[in-house]
């Protein structure tokens, strides 16, 4: 698996130099980050950037919203990287939850009329212009996830998504579906013990 | 609430979908125990698997430079200021809900812009750098502008700053250096002015970003 995690974008020289770099780990750029290295916050851009926007786009169904929330969170990331705790979670789960929360903030804020128009445009991120030239690994990586997440049943898949991408409470999914509590509860348990063990340890 | 009930609570509290009592008591024992702590951020990580699945997007050319920007601005450039005049009852409905943090001078900070329905947008600022991007605003008649404007307690009114107009998106676009400094207490408004720009603003306020 590769250490640096997906949404590498570089020569396969680069990427062997930057393999071997501990300072480019992710949890040794957000330290960079910290003290000021502009440099560091662009790479951690440059991995980040793709499944950030694609996440922020399929919460929001907007590519410019998306982009907004973007810039908002790597300006974040800029201010607040010193104070990434690593006992909480990875760099990634860090900072695609702040994707994944200012989405779903600006989603709230939305009026009824102007959230089913946007969803009539689809579920793809509106403007997807020009594809994403990953490095091959990271694409094995992306596909090995989605496999994991396609194999889920789909009353599992269901229950995580609509916790994850819109932001739903356990008695919110419940009364969407009309499902008894415990259900939700328990299709979410075993969703998320399938994707645990798709993912085994932590890339910091 | 036995272990094994909060190990099963683990995947949603991860998910941020507990909620009610449940929650609060799943916090509650989250704080003294190791084991839980680590199975949440085992839950945290797995659940990125949703987002990681996604197929990337290339972000549009130009968002990195302007964040990079932002962040790390560049020598500062002058700005044109204009005469400053009393702003009334605008400046005074948005310095009586202003809170007074405290914030680092040299940090960056994210505001949001409101203003009718459809107008959504944020401002990025650093001490004397701002970026900012902004939908939903009405097209230009021939002849006009969008204008930005610098609202700072206790001046006279607000300081007039760059004008804009909408890329072909539709979207106000831009950065700007102040020449005044930046501080938390500062809001930021948009109206439409004649071409060149206005000595002041001529209401309405189409956007406001307010701390």
């Amino acid at each position: 698996m590769n250490p640096l995690g997906w949404g590498l974008r570089r020569s396969e020289s680069q990427e062997d130099s930057v393999l071997n770099d501990p300072k480019s780990s992710d949890q040794a750029l957000l330290e960079r980050v910290a003290g000021r290295d502009s440099q560091a916050l662009a790479d951690l851009y440059d991995r980040y950037a793709p499944v950030a926007l694609a996440l922020a786009g399929r919460i929001l169904g907007d590519r410019s919203e998306a982009e907004d929330v973007l810039q908002v969170v790597f300006t974040r990331v800029w201010t607040s990287a010193g104070r990434y705790d690593s006992a909480k979670g990875s760099p990634a789960s860090w900072l695609l939850s702040w994707v994944r929360n200012g989405a779903i903030d600006r989603l709230r804020r939305r009026d009824a009329l102007q959230r089913a128009s946007l969803r009539a445009m689809g579920e793809a991120p509106a403007g997807h212009d020009g594809g994403h030239a990953d490095h091959d690994g990271a694409a094995e990586e992306r596909e090995r996830l989605k496999q994991a997440v396609d194999s889920l049943p789909a009353d599992q898949r269901q229950v995580i998504e609509l916790a994850y991408f819109e932001g739903l409470s356990q008695t919110q999914i419940a009364q969407r579906l009309g499902e008894p509590l415990g259900t939700v509860k328990t299709r979410v348990r075993l969703g998320m013990n399938k994707l645990r063990q798709a993912l085994p340890g932590e890339a910091h | 609430m036995n272990p094994q009930d909060l190990e099963a609570l683990a995947p949603l509290y991860a998910l941020e979908a507990l909620d009610g009592e449940e929650l609060e008591r799943f916090q509650k024992a989250l704080q003294g125990s190791e084991s839980l702590q680590a199975l949440v951020r085992e839950y945290r990580h797995a659940a990125t698997a949703l987002p990681r699945s996604l197929d990337p997007v290339e972000p549009t050319p130009g968002l990195k430079s302007r964040l990079l920007e932002t962040v790390a601005p560049p020598a500062e450039r002058s700005a044109p200021v204009f005469t400053r005049t009393f702003w009334g009852l605008a400046a005074v409905a948005v310095f009586s809900i202003i809170g007074y943090s405290l914030l680092h001078p040299t940090e960056c900070h994210g505001l949001v812009f409101q203003g009718g329905p459809e107008v959504t947008g944020d401002l990025l600022w650093t001490k004397r750098h701002v970026t900012l991007r902004v939908r939903g605003l009405p097209p230009l008649p021939p002849g006009k502008v969008y204008q930005l404007w610098h609202i700072m307690p206790g001046m006279p009114g607000p300081v007039g700053q760059k004008t804009f107009v909408l890329d072909a998106s539709g979207i106000l676009v831009g950065s700007d250096s102040m020449k005044d400094a930046i501080t938390a207490q500062c809001s930021f408004a948009i109206t439409m002015e004649p071409l060149g720009g206005s000595p002041s603003p001529t209401l309405p306020i189409y956007a406001l970003a307010r701390n």
